[in-house]
């Protein structure tokens, strides 16, 4: 199991949290939704594969394929 | 391992660099206004004190050491270049020119060259309304640009800082 995943998503999170207070300070509410999104697209296409992954372990156990 | 270190650390900073290069432009477009204004202040007392033509008061601003000078020097050289060139089309042709340097941005560049064209139109009394209008537009503009550079400098530096941060992590 790989630990480093989740710091690299928490730090993710951190920095696109503190991104998105700045932007909003500076009154570009637009841009802080983009940033936003942009950390989500990001940290979904890291865990992709450990979601395709529990997927498969689901279907190898109730024998769905 | 180092490497890796090494080449998040070289990201960080030319974010970090690129960072503070945008939000000096807000604070470099201040400065200038201000020169700007001693300079439209200078020029006003060669006309209005000393009488001296055009060609020569641009030759004399032209002569001082900050940036907005070197743009008067450009005026300069194309009316040295074309004696037919009035001050107003001179200013134009210095201004469409992107010059290195200068962060004025499109609305102060009109007002400067609403300005030129009011230059040397009329008598000096006519010269002293249109500096006058001037100077109160550059006031506004002095105004928005502190404005401004208060709203956005800090953000594009928090920016550089918190995007070369989050470039690295995401590589690492």
């Amino acid at each position: 199991m790989n630990v480093d995943l989740i710091f690299k998503i928490a730090a993710i999170g951190i920095l696109v949290a503190v991104l998105n207070q700045v932007l909003i300070r500076a009154g570009r509410e637009e841009m802080a939704m983009m940033t936003t999104l942009a950390g989500i697209v990001v940290v979904l296409f890291m865990v992709i594969n450990l979601i395709s992954e529990l997927f498969e372990t689901i279907k190898t156990i109730f024998k769905l394929y | 391992m180092i490497f890796k270190i090494i080449s998040s650390l070289l990201i960080v900073t030319s974010t970090t660099m690129l960072g503070f290069a945008y939000s000096n432009k807000y604070r470099e477009r201040l400065v200038q206004i201000r020169q700007l204004k001693s300079i439209i202040r200078d020029i006003e007392n060669q006309i209005v004190f000393f009488t001296i033509p055009i060609p020569d008061v641009l030759k004399n601003i032209s002569e001082g050491n900050n940036r907005v000078c070197t743009l008067f020097k450009y005026v300069y050289d194309v009316m040295l270049y074309d004696r037919e060139t009035t001050p107003g089309e001179a200013f134009e042709k210095a201004l469409d020119r992107d010059i290195n340097g200068i962060f004025l941005n499109q609305d102060d560049k009109e007002i400067l060259k609403n300005f030129a064209k009011l230059l040397g139109g009329s008598n000096i009394d006519g010269q002293i309304n249109s500096i006058r209008m001037i100077e109160k537009q550059l006031d506004n503009q002095e105004v928005s640009a502190e404005q401004e550079k208060n709203k956005y400098e800090r953000m594009y530096k928090s920016i550089g800082i918190l995007s070369g941060l989050a470039i690295a992590i995401v590589l690492f």
